[in-house]
């Protein structure tokens, strides 16, 4: 056989796979369920709707529990009548034609069942669509007393939850929303946002993949946000852990334990003392009424208006203080301290960045190693000042009224001490050069040693405030009080008529399912 | 030496595109759906293809009888 009829022969059969492929896919271009597409975790194209409803009755005397569990469809949660849970089932069926999807949704049953105060309510829709491909949702809209206490478990659906005494929520690839809860609250959310806000309690927060607002919330709050941004506003006591993300808090009633990687940290109104370190970007804190400890690798750190004492690492990077009420301790490796209002003193060391501290108090000692020192006190000089600088300058203004031993040496640089009063004796170098001053002004008191290798310099400067205003406070903290959540524990026994709870073992009647509604067609978003 | 009186496989390919060119071309006018008519009638190609070399075959042979 010849190469032209083997070529020829491949041709053919090539030609006619390609037809008979085509013709077995046309029009069956489906990636998941019958009728459907999945993108995104959701389900897309023509679906009908049914609805079921159900309810309980309460037992008086005790808070209810009630737990619900879920997939591929919202759960919302309000507060409703005491005594009574109500649930209503909305069954999105993906099927082409509503006599499949009804026939379907017939087979979805909606569950609530319970063991005295606890109600559990839930689908049977893992064991309706095992081995099945048909998209299903099952939303869920249930309204329980205020004083119960919710568990939602729920996948690929949003959680939205608000009124009730207590939250324990966990979701995944949807949004989370929790509003007006008067005890604790416990979230654990996947690949979805997640916003809590008028918590009674205390939160305990974990977030992966998506963004979390928190707000209002009276007790301490526990946070674990990767790989989102977090704003936190008018908490309790606050600890972070925020990894990849970026983090904002604002107001603050209690202390703020930060621990960041990869991530801006900023806080403002904090009551408490501030403990915050992160690494590749920024710490920046605003009015503080306590300590502050910020460490930053590869980042630099900014504070102003601290009521405590600060201590501040960086690293390739600098140190930013204005208005600091106690002891500054600051280590800027790769970086500068340029600080301004220091009302306690500070003790700064630097490597490859200058020192400037425009205003200061208290007693100062500065080591700058390859870098120059800007001393400038601005009110008179009565604590001791050491300041060196290896590979750079020292310059000391020296205001009116100070009273200091000053002891000042230049390695390599020029010597001046052009201050009225100052009874010097100069030793090495030239006259009016000299490498090394010693003396007394306004007769003597704490001891000034400056050291560099380059210029050492002292210039008389008039007396000022150290600082253009007083160290601001944080403003109020503590949630408004409308933003509280409703009063727990409502009296069940106002129910009109409570009925009996039966056991689990022997599912109570009193539910029976309604007639599937009416259903209505409709047509997702993006939907062909 | 002579030359052969057609080629099967030539005239195969050249009636073959000549059909997919003129369904193809109704097919965009609106005339027929092609996939459904290519699939059913596909396989007639390999018929044609077929009936052609047993033609040449016996062309071949009978030429050669004839030259004996």
């Amino acid at each position: 056989m010849s190469a032209r009829k083997i070529g020829l022969l491949i041709l053919l059969l090539g030609f006619g796979a390609v037809v008979e492929t085509a013709w077995h896919v046309r029009g069956d271009w489906r990636i998941g369920p019958e009728g459907c597409r999945v993108i995104g975790g959701r389900f897309y194209g023509p679906s009908y709707s049914f609805e079921q409803a159900a309810e309980r009755a309460l037992l008086p005397g005790e808070a209810p529990r009630l737990e619900v569990k879920n997939a591929f469809g919202g759960v919302s949660v309000t507060a409703g009548a005491p005594g009574m849970v109500k649930v209503k089932l909305r069954k999105v069926v993906f099927l082409p034609t509503e006599e499949k999807a009804r026939a379907f949704a017939d087979r979805v049953e909606l569950r609530l069942s319970g063991n005295g105060a606890q109600v559990k309510v839930g689908t049977n829709r893992d064991e309706i669509t095992r081995g099945e491909d048909v998209g299903l949702e099952t939303h869920l809209e249930i309204e329980t007393p205020p004083d119960t206490v919710v568990e939602v478990r729920n996948e690929h659906g949003r959680v939205d939850l608000s009124g009730t005494a207590g939250a324990d929520v966990a979701a995944s690839f949807d949004g989370v929303a929790i509003e007006r809860i008067a005890g604790a609250v416990k979230v654990g959310a996947r690949n979805g946002d997640v916003r809590v806000s008028g918590v009674g309690g205390g939160l305990e927060l974990t977030a992966r993949h998506g963004n979390v607002e928190v707000s209002e919330v009276r007790g301490a709050a526990k946070l674990d946000v990767e790989h989102g941004d977090l704003k936190a506003r008018k908490t309790g006591a606050l600890e972070v852990a925020i990894r990849f993300g970026g983090l904002e808090a604002e107001g603050v009633a209690g202390d703020l334990v930060v621990r960041g990687g990869h991530a801006e940290l900023r806080a403002t109104d904090v009551a408490g003392r501030a403990e915050a370190e992160t690494s590749f970007a920024g710490i920046h804190l605003a009015r503080v009424g306590g300590d502050v400890r910020a460490s930053a690798k590869n980042g630099e750190v900014t504070a102003e208006d601290v009521a405590g004492g600060l201590f501040a690492e960086t690293t390739h990077d600098g140190v930013s203080l204005d208005r600091v009420d106690g002891p500054v301790q600051a280590i800027a490796d790769h970086g500068g301290v340029d600080a301004r209002g220091l009302a306690k003193g500070a003790k700064i060391r630097t490597s490859g960045g200058d020192v400037s501290l425009d205003g200061f108090a208290g007693p100062v000692e500065v080591e700058a190693e390859r870098g120059s020192a800007r001393l400038a006190p601005r009110a008179a000089l009565a604590a001791a000042v050491t300041a060196s600088a290896t590979h750079g300058e020292v310059h000391l203004d020296v205001p009116e009224g100070s009273r200091f031993d000053l002891d000042a040496e230049s390695r390599r640089g020029d010597l001046r001490a052009e201050v009225p009063g100052l009874a010097t004796s100069e030793s090495g170098g030239e006259p009016g050069r000299a490498h090394r001053v010693v003396g007394k002004l306004g007769g003597g008191g704490a001891a000034v040693r400056l050291r560099a290798d380059g210029d050492v310099t002292l210039e008389a400067k008039p007396v000022g405030p150290i600082a253009d205003h007083p160290v601001a406070r944080p403003s109020a903290t503590a949630p408004p009080a409308e933003a509280q959540a409703p009063a727990a524990a409502p009296s069940v026994t106002a129910s009109p008529k409570p009925r009996a709870v039966p056991a689990e073992a022997a599912p109570p009647p009193p539910a029976p399912p309604k007639a599937p509604a009416a259903p209505k067609e409709e047509e997702a978003p993006g939907a062909p | 030496m002579s030359r052969p009186a057609f080629s099967p496989e030539g005239v195969t390919l050249g009636v073959c595109l000549v059909a997919l060119g003129v369904l193809w071309t109704l097919g965009n006018l609106g005339r027929i759906e092609i996939l459904p008519v290519l699939r059913t009638w596909w396989p007639l190609s390999l018929a044609l293809w077929g009936v052609l070399e047993l033609v040449d075959l016996f062309i071949r042979r009978s030429s050669g009888r004839s030259l004996r």
